[in-house]
C-alpha cells in the first residue's frame, strides 16, 4: 500500500487535485480490527474551476500515461484498486480539510479522523455503517467534543442517539 | 453425592462471562495493532471472501491486492 499512497501524493503534487484523505472500509482500518473491503476509497478536493460539471478526465488520463489503467470506476494502482471520490457534501469535504496525518511505513499520508466517519455512517446509514459504528465505539478512542460539534453542524445527533438506543439500550 | 444446581449455574455463567471477556479483548487486540499487520490480515480476508463468493461477473471488480508485504 505504501507505493499506491506515494503514487497518489504524486499525483496531488501534479496539481490533479488539491487535497485528499483516505475514506471508507480503509480509513476504518486504521482504527479499528480489519474487515474484509476490496476499495481503497480517496476522497479528492478538486482544483477550482469555472465549470460547474465534475470531471474525472484529467486523473485518469494522468495515471493512463502512467501504466495505471482505469477499468469502470476504479483504477489498479500499483496492484490495488483505487476509486477517486470527489467530496460530495460538506461534511466529506470538511473531513478532508481536518483529516488526520498518518503514516503506512514511511510514508505519509491523510486518512479522515474517527469522528468524521462515524458522522459519515451516520449520513449513510446502511447495515454495514451501523455494524461498523457499533465496532469504533468500542475499539477506538473517540474525541467526543469533536465528534459532538460534527454531528451538531451536520443534524445528526438524533441519529446518532436513535443508534445508541437500538444497540445499547436507553 | 449429585452436583449443587446453584454452583452449576454460576460456574456456567461465569465460563459465558470469561468468553466474552477473552472475546472482546481480542478484537481490541485485533483494533490496536500496525495498520501494516492489518493489511495483511486484510489481504487474506480478501482472499476468503473470493473463496466463499466467487467473481460471478465482469461487473464484479473485486480484487486481492497485489502487493508486497513486509
Amino acid at each position: 500500500m505504501e507505493k499506491t499512497i506515494q503514487v497518489i501524493e504524486k499525483a496531488q503534487n501534479a496539481g490533479l487535485f488539491s487535497s485528499y484523505a483516505i475514506g471508507g472500509g480503509i480509513a476504518a482500518l486504521f482504527y479499528i480490527e480489519p474487515v474484509v473491503t476490496f476499495d481503497l476509497d480517496i476522497f479528492i478536493i478538486l482544483p477550482e474551476s469555472s465549470s460547474p460539471l465534475i470531471s474525472l478526465s484529467p486523473i485518469y488520463s494522468w495515471f493512463s500515461a502512467r501504466g495505471y489503467k482505469p477499468s469502470q470506476e476504479q483504477i489498479v494502482i500499483e496492484g490495488i484498486a483505487v476509486q477517486f471520490i470527489p467530496v460530495y457534501n460538506d461534511l466529506v469535504k470538511d473531513g478532508v480539510l481536518d483529516a488526520a496525518e498518518k503514516k503506512y511505513g514511511n510514508t505519509p499520508t491523510r486518512v479522515l479522523k474517527p469522528e468524521y466517519l462515524i458522522a459519515l455512517m451516520l449520513q449513510t446509514y446502511r447495515s454495514k455503517d451501523k455494524e461498523r459504528l457499533s465496532m469504533f465505539l468500542q475499539e477506538t478512542t473517540i474525541d467526543y467534543p469533536l465528534l459532538d460539534s460534527i454531528l451538531l453542524k451536520y443534524n445528526l445527533k438524533t441519529v446518532f442517539e436513535t443508534f445508541k438506543e437500538q444497540y445499547y439500550g436507553r | 453425592m449429585a452436583a449443587d444446581p446453584e454452583k452449576f449455574i454460576q460456574y456456567n455463567k461465569n465460563m459465558v462471562q470469561e468468553i466474552f471477556r477473552k472475546k472482546e479483548e481480542y478484537h481490541l487486540a485485533q483494533a490496536r495493532l500496525p495498520i501494516e499487520e492489518k493489511v495483511k490480515i486484510l489481504i487474506e480476508l480478501q482472499k476468503m471472501s473470493l473463496t466463499i463468493r466467487p467473481k460471478q461477473n465482469e461487473t464484479d471488480k473485486r480484487l486481492v491486492w497485489q502487493i508486497e508485504c513486509k
